[in-house]
């Protein structure tokens, strides 16, 4: 039994949470913790169930089994949640502006429309007049979204793909706005993603799904470390250069690809390598120490589920 | 509630369909009393009859008035279609546009958005059905005369008759709510309406023709209809029996169809 400072840790915690469409397992008895101030990385292929996940963390699917908890209570669908959230396309009304559809989610959550300008600012949507949402851009209405789930100040804010579609300076104005408001506003967002190196900007814990079941949590940080790392040393003569540095190390940790010998561990050994290759004659053009990223780091976490 | 409630008649008042359907409305009733008047002038001109023989007593427009179009304008297939397009629209709308996942993720529980969406429809089909029964009055009233016989009877017919466009509406909030879609749910709310009466009465020949007794009545099932009903109760005068069987009848289709729509909207993955 969790005491109630363990169990109040987590903003948001999924128990067992189970999801069946017919005898089709969508979500398989899934544990997540995220805690306050978290960016929370969903990664997972298609229809690994992430999106499942989210909505039924913001009530709009029914959990076949499990519940869903904010700071240890649980989450009904009629709870008073200050959660934001962008699922798949973003909901807004195309036949207003950008400040009426502001206006009309105002007045649903009961705010005053003061909030309006200023989360415009924040979205970079200040000047778009009388435009309506339906001419936007993908970004434009992307960005639409994520304003109006920064409606009422939520403490947390679930968007699913937000970045999809959207062009890479649109993809680092999304980023630029979820790091701006984790840091200045202390929100927590939960995020899904297919692209993983972009996701790995912003991330600060993975949740890795496969097939409804959730493999493992880690932190970004602790990902760093497990990561493989690699020495990347281009030379003139890449092969009388692995023989040279196979005096030094064993040869099983040494490879050739191209110009390049790749060296695994030793890494504390690399003055060394560098000294004894240019003694023998040879050029040392680039030695670069590379650590396996997010993408590889799911890849290898897939491969093992096979 | 109260906040959900604002949220749906914010968009109701701005919603283009609502005032599309008003001014078709207002057009095809003008349209219509001025074909009748039309008409009428004709028959004036080639047979040298004068207004008095045709609106006369026993004259083949007798009682035309702006009080017999006051209490006729409900009835119809035009009412109908209004009413099919523009609740599904409305209704359809957050489904489409995906507006229903922030209403419904902000914690307002599903009943209660079926519940403020009803009832903003319900009063803008209200001030709909009255809109189209005063358009129909002014109208016959300048192409005929006002009429006669505005009493607490004819009162209670309109009210009554608001009644039954309740119970249309609610029944295209039900198609709405269960489709998501307006493609389906306004196909079905145009459909419906039309449909459903004749497979009322070909169960009542059925009825008839398997019982072998002529005698048997022949509305057995359709005397239950809103359409039947809405017919029986577009005049003047109408028996008090007749409003009260109608009323009943239309506040249980009301009652039935906001059943189904909560349970509908219970079970709904949005």
């Amino acid at each position: 039994m969790k005491g109630a400072s363990e169990m109040d840790e987590f903003i948001l915690e999924t128990r067992q949470l189970t999801k069946k469409f017919g005898n089709k397992l969508a979500v398989d008895h899934v544990n997540m913790h995220i805690k306050k101030g978290d960016i929370y990385g969903l990664i997972g292929k298609n229809g690994a169930g992430k999106t499942t996940i989210m909505r039924m963390m913001l009530s709009l699917a029914f959990p076949t089994s499990g519940d869903i908890y904010m700071y240890g209570k649980k989450i009904t669908g009629t709870s008073d949640v200050r959660m934001g959230s962008l699922i798949e396309a973003p909901g807004i009304f195309k036949s207003y502006t950008a400040y009426e559809n502001l206006k009309s989610f105002c007045v649903l959550y009961g705010i005053k429309d003061t909030i309006i300008e200023p989360i415009l600012k924040i979205v970079g949507l200040a000047d778009t007049g009388k435009k309506k949402a339906g001419q936007f851009s993908l970004g434009m209405k992307q960005r639409l979204g994520i304003a109006i789930a920064l409606l009422a100040e939520p403490e947390i804010i679930i968007l699913d793909e937000p970045v999809n579609g959207l062009d890479p300076a649109g993809i680092k104005d999304v980023r630029d706005l979820v790091i701006k408001l984790n840091k200045e506003k202390g929100v927590t967002f939960v995020i899904s993603s297919h692209l993983l190196d972009e996701l790995s900007k912003m991330v600060t814990k993975y949740g890795i799904i496969n097939n409804g079941f959730l493999l493992e949590e880690i932190d970004a940080g602790e990902l760093e470390r497990r990561g493989r790392h690699q020495m990347l040393i281009t030379v003139s003569d890449p092969l009388r250069s692995a023989d040279l540095i196979a005096t030094m190390i064993p040869p099983q940790d040494i490879c050739i690809a191209g110009n390049q010998v790749i060296v695994n561990a030793h890494f504390e050994e690399s003055a060394r390598f560098n000294k004894l290759l240019v003694e023998n004659g040879i050029w040392v053009s680039s030695l670069e120490l590379k650590s396996e990223g997010v993408e590889q780091y799911y890849m290898n976490a897939m491969g093992d589920m096979r | 509630m109260r906040q959900l409630l604002a949220f749906e008649y914010r968009k109701l008042v701005r919603s283009k369909a609502l005032y599309i359907c008003l001014i078709v409305m207002a057009v095809l009733s003008v349209a219509g009393v001025i074909i009748t008047r039309s008409t009428m002038n004709m028959l004036n001109s080639f047979g040298g009859m004068y207004d008095d023989d045709l609106m006369g007593a026993g004259g083949f427009f007798s009682g035309y008035s702006g009080m017999r179009y006051l209490v006729s304008s409900c009835k119809g297939t035009n009412m109908t279609i209004f009413f099919a397009i523009f609740v599904t629209i409305f209704i359809c709308a957050d489904f489409t546009e995906g507006t229903i996942k922030n209403i419904v993720a902000r914690g307002f529980s599903r009943e209660k958005v079926f519940f403020a969406k009803s009832i903003v429809i319900c009063s803008g089909s209200v001030v709909f059905s009255i809109l189209s029964m005063l358009v129909g009055f002014i109208a016959g009233t300048i192409a005929f005369e006002a009429g006669s016989g505005f009493d607490g009877g004819v009162v209670v017919t309109l009210l009554v008759q608001l009644l039954a466009m309740i119970a249309y509406t609610m029944m295209n909030v039900l198609l709405g709510v269960l489709f998501g879609k307006l493609g389906g749910a306004l196909t079905l709310g145009i459909i419906i309406p039309l449909v459903y009466p004749l497979l009322i009465q070909l169960l009542d020949l059925l009825i008839v023709v398997l019982s072998k007794n002529y005698d048997v009545r022949s509305d057995f099932f359709s005397r239950f209809t809103v359409g039947t009903n809405i017919d029986k109760i577009s005049e003047l005068d109408v028996p008090g029996n007749d409003l009260l069987i109608a009323a009943v009848i239309f506040a249980v289709y009301i009652l039935f169809f906001t059943l189904l729509g909560v349970l509908a909207i219970r079970k709904k993955e949005v």
